[in-house]
């Protein structure tokens, strides 16, 4: 699995953290996504999918 | 020839329900050509795909004609303006500029920010106010005690506003979120709140030391670079204002009268602690507040769920239809907490998603667990059809809540 974010669509809404916070985070000043792990274990591949499905601004790309 | 289109349904028949006219559109006409409340007219969603594709689409305009408060004399409302003399800022913006202003205000209401910022206030106040409920004897109406006080008390934190100016601020929201009132009586409220935010802007802005939210946006708007103009200020602090407390009180009002009819799903609620979180998920989808649904208008001809929509068109997508739509939730009419769900559409879709909804999650799943462990024979004071319910507010809630225990 392979996991991409586009920042410039990212609109904070934090949903990508609540679904997955081993691999998003939020920078602190603008709450624009921060990618921790592009590249997640197994275990965390249904997290990850959760994540880009709950994207309200569609800035989370999921490639596998 | 004119045909007389249908008219949005807005009667319940029960409380804790949508419409029940939302089923059959929902099953037979989920893109309706209808007649909205303000006499406009335009399209009707009511299904979760197709709605989820109007939110999220970026041909389709958040600047838009309100569409759920009555015509007065013939005229349509179809300013831009969402509550007439307010101007509705950045809500009513697209990309790019839409995102400009709200990576302003993100950073504070990201979960990390609510959980190390606001959470442990929200602890103390919930705690306090069930002390103050325990001490102050039965019935209690829990919407004054606890319902309207943690929201106003929360949002007045995380901004920097008084809270000693809570009735006013909040009589002034309720006057302009009311679509039974008339135009000038909406105005009336939106202007009050104005004027309150521009004083209080002047105030931040006199004294240097001054904390929160809007005193933060203030000293950005300083900065020789900054987008923020005075009149983005004082749009964006009613924004947050009225938007922080008044949706919020609506959700606790209603999901304790749900757990109050709905004794197996408290009794999992208490037993078990961790279930907190998907509780409250579920309860924002089932009872999804914003009862007009949320409209936008297409900026090109676009196809949503195989109906062609024409440049200019208005498209209003039903969330609380949308959130009952059995083909996303297997028994949609049954709040169920071990539902597997990835999303909703209660705080909305989109780059609009609501700004405030971690703040408004900390809120109730603190609030939740915590009352009806508090007070384990909690009850209602009063038959369910007596308890008097906000039909008219933009966001459905309840208004009196008389419980004992």
């Amino acid at each position: 699995m392979h996991i991409a974010v586009e920042e410039e669509k990212c609109v904070g809404a934090g949903q990508c953290v609540l679904a997955a916070m081993e691999i998003f985070d939020q920078r602190d000043e603008d709450g624009v996504v921060v990618l921790l792990d592009a590249e997640p274990p197994e275990e965390q591949h249904a997290a990850a999918r959760d994540a880009a499905a709950v994207c309200p601004a569609a800035a989370i790309a999921v490639r596998e | 020839m004119t045909v007389e289109l249908p008219a949005m349904p807005v009667e319940r028949e029960h409380p804790l329900d949508p419409p029940v006219e939302y089923h059959q559109l929902r099953e037979e006409q989920p893109i309706i050509r209808i007649r909205f409340p303000s006499g406009r007219t335009g399209w009707l969603v009511t299904r979760f795909e197709e709605g989820s594709q109007v939110f999220a689409d970026p041909r389709m305009s958040a600047r838009r004609p309100r569409h759920d408060i009555a015509a007065e004399d013939g005229v349509d409302p179809h300013d831009d303006g969402a509550t007439g003399v307010l101007d509705p800022g950045f809500v009513f913006m697209d990309e790019p500029d839409h995102g400009a202003y709200r990576r302003l205000l993100a950073g504070r209401f990201t979960p990390k920010s609510v959980q190390t910022r606001l959470q442990p206030y929200i602890d103390r106040i919930v705690t306090e106010h069930l002390d103050a409920i325990e001490a102050a004897g039965k019935p209690v109406d829990l919407i004054e005690h606890l319902g309207l006080p943690i929201p106003c008390l929360v949002i007045c934190e995380l901004l920097g506003v008084p809270y000693a100016d809570r009735d006013g601020f909040h009589h002034a929201t309720e006057a302009m979120m009311d679509v039974s009132k008339t135009q000038a009586e909406r105005d009336d409220g939106a202007r009050w709140l104005i004027g309150y935010i521009t004083d209080l802007v002047a105030a931040k802005r006199a004294d240097p030391s001054s904390e929160g939210l809007l005193a933060d946006l203030v000293r950005t708007a300083d900065q020789e670079d900054s987008i923020l103009t005075d009149k983005d200020l004082i749009s964006i602090g009613v924004l947050l204002l009225f938007a922080g407390h008044d949706t919020t009180m609506a959700m606790i009002g209603l999901s304790a009268l749900t757990l109050l009819t709905h004794p197996s799903q408290r009794q999992e609620l208490v037993d078990d602690p961790a279930k907190v979180g998907p509780a409250v998920e579920e309860l924002l989808r089932y009872l999804t507040i914003v009862q007009f649904g949320l409209g936008r208008v297409a900026k090109e001809d676009v196809e949503i769920g195989g109906q062609r929509i024409a440049t200019g068109d208005l498209v209003v997508v039903s969330m609380p239809a949308a959130n009952r739509d059995p083909r996303a939730f297997d028994d949609p009419d049954t709040p169920d907490f071990d539902r597997k769900m990835t999303r909703h559409l209660a705080f909305g879709y989109g780059v609009h998603q609501c700004l405030g909804q971690n703040v408004a999650r900390a809120e109730l799943r603190t609030i939740l667990p915590r009352l009806f462990e508090r007070f384990p024979g909690l009850r209602l004071a009063t038959p369910l059809d007596e308890v008097e319910m906000d039909t008219y507010g933009t966001n459905y809630g309840v208004r009196k809540l008389l419980v004992t225990w």
